[in-house]
């Protein structure tokens, strides 16, 4: 019996739609649908992975994400979008033709989201691994991380440094440097520093963290 | 772990996931005191002479094809190498009392020589972080494909490190200069120069990062194979059937000995597994 | 309306029906509709404006390049490379050699990649049932051998970080150089199957082969063949308009994507562009849009090998030490889809004063909504997230 995951991007950048092109294309366990490959049906599906975020300005894609939520038995956040914002936090409207599209947020400012993964984009080949972890229920340690994600509206370096090395609990371990897509995180004098600039608010650092996963769950969870 | 023990930390385990009451030490396969075989000499009989054993049996027989460990550089700061022949990784053996960051510098070391099956030797924290990243590849970037081992040695937490030579130079009068070796086991530490000061383990436990202090994982859950020095042996807790295998072959190809462990010191490593619980379990009741 | 019916149409140049049909576009990058009114059709880009001109406003030059990067997850490194030329621009600065033939090399393997995407969402249309499996089998292979290779030189094979101001932060050492050499070579075999493949006719489908009868008459605009130059086009004679300013209809003013033109006209950007401005393409119908696409990937192939024998080990790849002040600055690059253009003005305190994006779909527009059906659309590859961001009017 093979899984049926659609998905829909919501207004994006495409890359994880690409990603989970790439990863599907391999994928034998499942059935994949995409508006990227012509699929637009929203059928009642087992997986719904949605990608981008969702602009609270139009009232049309609110209702295509509830009608998604409705019809999927699990929703899944896929990329740093639709999780927790991404670079879209930075989003300001005011600009033409549409000057009014002025609010984006992560998809679960509209609807419950049972698995959110950031990344920009996440890996393809870590696709395959959620997919059987879920259906197993094995790696529940580290599925745990991307439940709590579904909780939180933002991750980011910032949120790094605030959280975990100003509160004095880093421990050098050096995970966030191997974790940021830009190279916004790097070790001055034994600790992780971050280069703002830099910084695309995609939140890997902060799911990689041994300390900040640790406090996502503890947090958000039970 | 006896009921009474059980009933006793279950108030405390109340901030931590379930199963740490359950498997305090995590899942395993079987447990070994262990030490080096004949086969390779290892001058310091210092602890890690059989993980650094074990590792030159795998670099010899083409398991692995480099090292990911720490080696010291000036005085007592270490760095991460990465060791490729049986002499480099000899050269790092030794005890890590610090947590040694990795960096990308490690990254692009690793993609620049083309290692594709490495083994790592590391921290509870730093295992679990390298575990999330072989299970879970979140950035295109990761490594983590290229490793075939991950190694993890006991810790109950690292220290800060210039407090904690700061205060052995005031009250031990040993400068950090001195200090050529740093062993640390279950009960004290040992800082070996000219002459060796040991010093109880709970004398130096405000030196402890406070980011450790809420780690719950004493033996390093997520590892294939967890190490430590337990009452002047070397106790390896192995985790999956591969990590045995390979164990066995070290064996009877006599780089290491290996010796079944006893109940007794099982039941010391988890008691002490279970004070790291309840240690994480107070604090994260304070940081939340 | 169906694609048979659509193509006899634009022949004929005749109206079949007053209504209004709109439909959600399928297998492009991003979200459109064609809308299809009184004989007229119109490309509605409905995807929200993410805003990346505005985003940009008061932020450092380092953030910017990792920030437009993000507007396309397809064609990523194009618009890096395009903010990077314009803020050398601004300083005053140019990459090393090295520096300047890796970037280009690395906005090559974008195009490639991009080309095969494109290939993976038009396969369906233009080859016949029994060969469309082998053809994505190989065109999925090839990608990853490609992003292979951009992982390894630019950091990433989506929103590469290692394209940077001055140059690029990867250097390129024997190891790298002969790893890729080696890749290159596999691909191109991989390259040699997936060609035969698509460039037979008899393996085309119907609707290919009728594309090859359908003409859709415009005049090109290219400024490269293989990366950009600023110098090369007439800045000051492109123009962008509102979608609802070359329609007087009011479904036009649904779009959320604005129109480039050229000296007041529509112009045809990207690959047959490109091919018939530097290479005496001549391929009848707008078919030969994706022949074009096809050889383009070929010719990017023998420029990265080129690239890869002029590369200096040891020596630089980035120009340091660099101040970022105030000024303006203009970067044009060929992007995938065609003619790219960043162009950025900084204030004092070396912050973005102001931002503006041409990108190719926009130029595009007009001329493919001309071929009234999806597939024709398709052949112009347009890119929807890079289209939902447009510049301001400038007069």
């Amino acid at each position: 019996m093979k899984l049926s995951v659609f998905h829909v991007d919501m207004g994006g950048c495409e890359g994880c739609s690409v990603a989970l092109l790439r990863a599907m294309a391999a994928m034998e366990t499942c059935d994949f649908k995409s508006r990227l490959v012509g699929d637009f049906e929203i059928e009642k599906n087992d997986i719904v992975m949605v990608s981008g975020p969702i602009c609270l300005n139009e009232p049309e894609k609110i209702e295509l994400l509830k009608e998604l939520r409705e019809k999927a038995s699990v929703l899944i956040a896929f990329g740093s979008c639709a999780s927790v914002g991404g670079i879209t936090r930075y989003c300001r409207g005011g600009q033409q033709p549409k000057p009014h599209h002025m609010t984006f947020q992560p998809i679960n400012a509209i609807i419950d989201v049972d698995y959110a993964i950031p990344g920009c984009p996440p890996s393809p080949r870590m696709i395959n691994p959620f997919i059987n972890a879920f259906i197993t229920g094995k790696q529940s340690n580290y599925m745990q991380i991307f439940k709590a994600t579904t909780k939180v509206k933002k991750l980011s370096g910032f949120d790094l440094i605030d959280d975990i090395i100003l509160q004095n609990i880093c421990i050098s371990c050096g995970a966030c440097i191997l974790s940021c897509p830009t190279g916004a995180m790097h070790m001055v004098g034994g600790k992780p520093d971050l280069i703002v600039e830099k910084c695309i608010r995609c939140g890997t650092c902060y799911v990689r963290c041994p300390r900040a996963s640790q406090l996502l769950i503890r947090r958000y969870l039970k | 772990m006896s009921e009474s023990v059980a009933i006793a930390y279950k108030e405390v385990f109340k901030m931590m996931p379930s199963w740490y009451l359950e498997k305090p030490l995590g899942e395993y396969v079987a447990a070994y005191n262990v030490e080096a075989g004949n086969k390779i000499q290892i001058e310091k009989a210092a602890s890690g002479g059989a993980i650094t054993a074990f590792l030159c049996y795998l670099i010899d027989h083409g398991a692995i094809d480099g090292v990911i460990a720490a080696k010291k550089a000036k005085g007592l700061e270490g760095e991460i190498v990465v060791a490729r022949t049986k002499e480099e990784i000899i050269s790092t053996a030794g005890s890590r009392w610090q947590v040694l960051p990795f960096t990308l510098k490690l990254k692009e070391t690793v993609e620049k020589e083309n290692l594709n099956k490495m083994a790592i030797v590391g921290l509870p924290c730093q295992v679990n972080f390298l575990r999330q990243m072989k299970t879970f590849p979140l950035l295109e970037t990761d490594f983590s494909n290229r490793i075939k081992f991950l190694i993890s040695l006991f810790c109950f937490g690292t220290f800060a490190q210039e407090s904690i030579l700061s205060y052995i130079k005031e009250k031990y009068g040993m400068k950090a200069s001195e200090i050529k070796e740093v062993k640390i086991s279950q009960r004290e530490i040992k800082f070996i120069g000219e002459r060796e000061v040991e010093v109880p383990f709970d004398e130096l436990s405000k030196y402890l990062q406070v980011g450790c202090l809420l780690c719950p994982d004493y033996t390093g859950i997520a590892s294939d194979i967890s190490t430590g020095f337990v009452e002047d042996k070397t106790v390896m807790i192995v985790r999956n059937e591969v990590a045995e295998k390979m164990l066995r072959e070290a064996h009877e190809m006599n780089y290491i000995k290996m010796e079944e462990i006893t109940q007794e010191r099982m039941e010391r490593i988890e008691k002490r597994a279970i004070e790291k619980i309840s240690r994480a379990s107070k604090y994260m009741a304070q940081i939340l | 309306m169906d694609e048979k019916n659509a193509i006899r149409k634009i022949k004929n140049g005749r109206t079949l029906s007053n209504e209004m049909n709109e439909k959600n576009i399928a297998r492009i990058g991003g979200e459109a509709e064609l809308v299809s009114l009184n004989g007229k059709s119109f490309f509605i880009a409905t995807a929200p404006i993410r805003g990346f001109e505005k985003m940009v406003e008061g932020k450092p030059p380092l953030f910017v390049v990792q920030a437009v990067m993000r507007i396309c997850g397809i064609c990523h490194a194009a618009h890096a490379i395009a903010a990077c030329e314009a803020f050398e621009h601004v300083f005053g600065i140019y990459p090393p050699r090295n520096g300047l033939i890796a970037r280009e090399a690395v906005g090559l393997l974008n195009r490639i990649q991009s080309h095969l995407l494109h290939n993976v969402m038009i396969l369906p249309d233009i080859l016949e049932e029994e060969y469309k499996r082998e053809a994505l089998h190989l065109t999925i292979s090839m990608l990853e051998r490609v992003n292979k290779m951009l992982t390894e030189l630019a950091g990433a094979p989506t929103h590469p970080n290692k394209i940077v101001i001055g140059g690029m932060a990867r250097e390129i050492d024997e190891k790298i150089l002969g790893r890729n050499k080696e890749e290159l070579n596999k691909i191109r075999e991989i390259y040699r199957d997936l060609k035969k493949l698509e460039e037979d006719e008899n393996k085309w489908s119907k609707l290919a082969l009728n594309a090859k009868d359908i003409e859709v008459n415009s005049k090109y605009l290219s400024s490269h063949p293989f990366y950009g130059d600023r110098y090369a086009i007439k800045l000051d004679a492109i123009k962008v308009v509102s979608y609802d300013e070359i329609h007087e209809e009011d479904i036009a003013k649904k779009s959320s994507s604005r129109v480039a033109l050229y000296n007041g006209q529509p112009v045809e950007v990207g690959p047959r562009a490109r091919l018939k401005i530097y290479k005496n393409f001549s391929y009848n119908g707008i078919i030969g849009l994706q022949v074009a696409r096809l050889e383009e990937i070929e010719m990017a192939l023998d420029r990265i090998e080129e690239i890869f024998d002029q590369i200096e080990i040891n020596q630089p790849f980035k120009t340091e030490g660099f101040m970022m002040g105030k000024g303006e600055g203009i970067g044009v690059y060929e992007a995938p889809r065609g003619l790219l253009i960043h162009r950025a003005k900084l204030n004092d305190e070396g912050r973005i004063e102001s931002y503006s994006i041409i990108v190719p779909t926009m130029f595009n527009i007009p001329i493919m909504e001309k071929t009234g059906n999806e597939f024709g659309i398709r052949l112009y590859d347009p890119c929807i997230p890079c289209t939902t961001h447009c510049m301001k009017v400038r007069k």
